[in-house]
């Protein structure tokens, strides 16, 4: 059975959902404190997470201190764990964390054109075909959205690079939070590294959905499909 | 000891109406930008501190940052600088002041952080009452102290 560990920062509050969304798709999860994480932790897991929330009160800038505290614990870890093909995952703030490491594609993550916290649901576009975290996702699918920080922008040309090169998982059907080329997820050329603004912890059940009546999926809602993907590439 | 200075901004921040920043709007037609000016004092090797405190408070892909102790901006009516009270809790100074801590083999020693909300606010009106306005709606008497410039 897939392992997966799932690292918890001050402020982290999706932990329970995310490991209850990785249970359900098949795999182990252990959820590990940054403060008490080690390498160990790291080299016995195939799927490193970072679920969404405030790490660290979004101090400095969102995910600036719990990348840190993360080099500061595990040092290269997760590189090499990355390196070696394992997977990692952020969602929400996660998906900052792992920008912030260097993990995913040179990008940031910066308050909303609104300049305010937005919770909404977002119709995204399955843009990678690469990446199996979104392999067993239609085209296009919908999930809850709820950041302030989340408005994409990279170095002049990177996004329009990004997009060429594969490195876009998923964009934004309507960008209301402002991010270039309507970037909602970013993975690493590989596929194995994933961020996306949207929770699909979230919508793990049909009766998660806003739509008493949605009928896409009798038995799961469209996030199952993001760890039921890994969990399909890593068994 | 040396003094550093980071006064840190967004590269994406557009000037917002200021009475945003307001229970009650003002008639002038005024717009702000706000900074984040970090103050640290440190010793030991000047340019790792620099170097290494950049690396935490500025985003390179999204931020500017000025380093010199000028301004950052310039050509506003006034400036509010406000930071949290000598003495009450500031949760990003110790975030970062721990991180620091449990750093191993640093050439320097960080031995004060001041953390400090700068809003530029741009117009014409009359400086002395509309300080008075947005330093009664922006600060709080509770937990900061503020400047007008």
């Amino acid at each position: 059975m897939p392992h997966a560990l799932l690292l918890k920062y001050p402020g982290t509050n999706c932990d329970v959902e995310t490991e209850r969304a990785l249970s359900a798709a098949g795999f182990s999860t252990q959820v590990q404190p940054i403060a008490t994480a080690t390498p160990m932790h790291v080299s016995k897991a195939q799927l490193i997470v970072f679920s969404g929330g405030f790490s660290y009160g979004d101090y400095v800038m969102s995910g600036r201190l719990a990348q840190l505290e993360t080099e500061r614990f595990l040092g290269d870890a997760l590189q090499k764990h990355h390196a070696a093909g394992g997977f990692l995952f952020g969602i929400c703030n996660g998906f900052q964390i792992l920008t912030k490491l260097g993990i995913l594609p040179r990008a940031s993550l910066i308050l909303n054109k609104s300049e305010r916290f937005e919770c909404m649901w977002d119709r995204l576009v399955k843009v990678s075909r690469t990446c199996p975290f979104t392999q067993l996702l239609p085209d296009e699918f919908e999930l809850p959205s709820a950041h302030a920080e989340g408005r994409l922008v990279c170095d002049p040309g990177d996004a329009q690079k990004y997009l060429d090169n594969g490195c876009v998982a998923l964009q934004y059907a309507d960008n209301h939070n402002g991010s270039e080329l309507q970037i909602a997820g970013l993975q690493d050329p590989t596929g194995c590294a994933m961020g996306l603004m949207p929770h699909p912890e979230r919508f793990l059940r049909p009766r998660h959905h806003y739509d008493p009546d949605w009928n896409g999926d009798p038995d799961w809602g469209w996030g199952y499909y993001f760890f039921k993907g890994a969990f399909e590439a890593l068994k | 000891m040396a003094t550093l200075t980071f006064e840190v901004w967004s590269r994406f921040q557009v000037a917002e109406d200021a009475n945003k920043l307001l229970y009650a709007p003002v008639a002038d037609k005024l717009t702000y930008n706000h900074t984040r000016l970090y103050t640290v004092e440190c010793s030991g090797d000047e340019s790792a501190a620099r170097a290494y405190l950049r690396g935490v408070l500025v985003d390179p892909i999204s931020q500017n940052v000025e380093e010199s102790g000028q301004p950052a901006l310039t050509g506003e009516l006034l400036c509010i600088s406000y930071g949290i009270k000598k003495g009450a809790l500031d949760l990003e100074k110790e975030a970062i002041m721990t991180n620091y801590a449990g750093r191993q083999g640093l050439s320097f020693t960080l031995r004060a952080l001041t953390i400090t909300q700068n809003i530029y606010i741009f117009g014409e009106g009359d400086k002395a009452a509309l300080a008075e306005r947005f330093c009664k709606d922006v600060c709080n008497p509770a937990i900061h102290t503020w400047s007008v410039r």
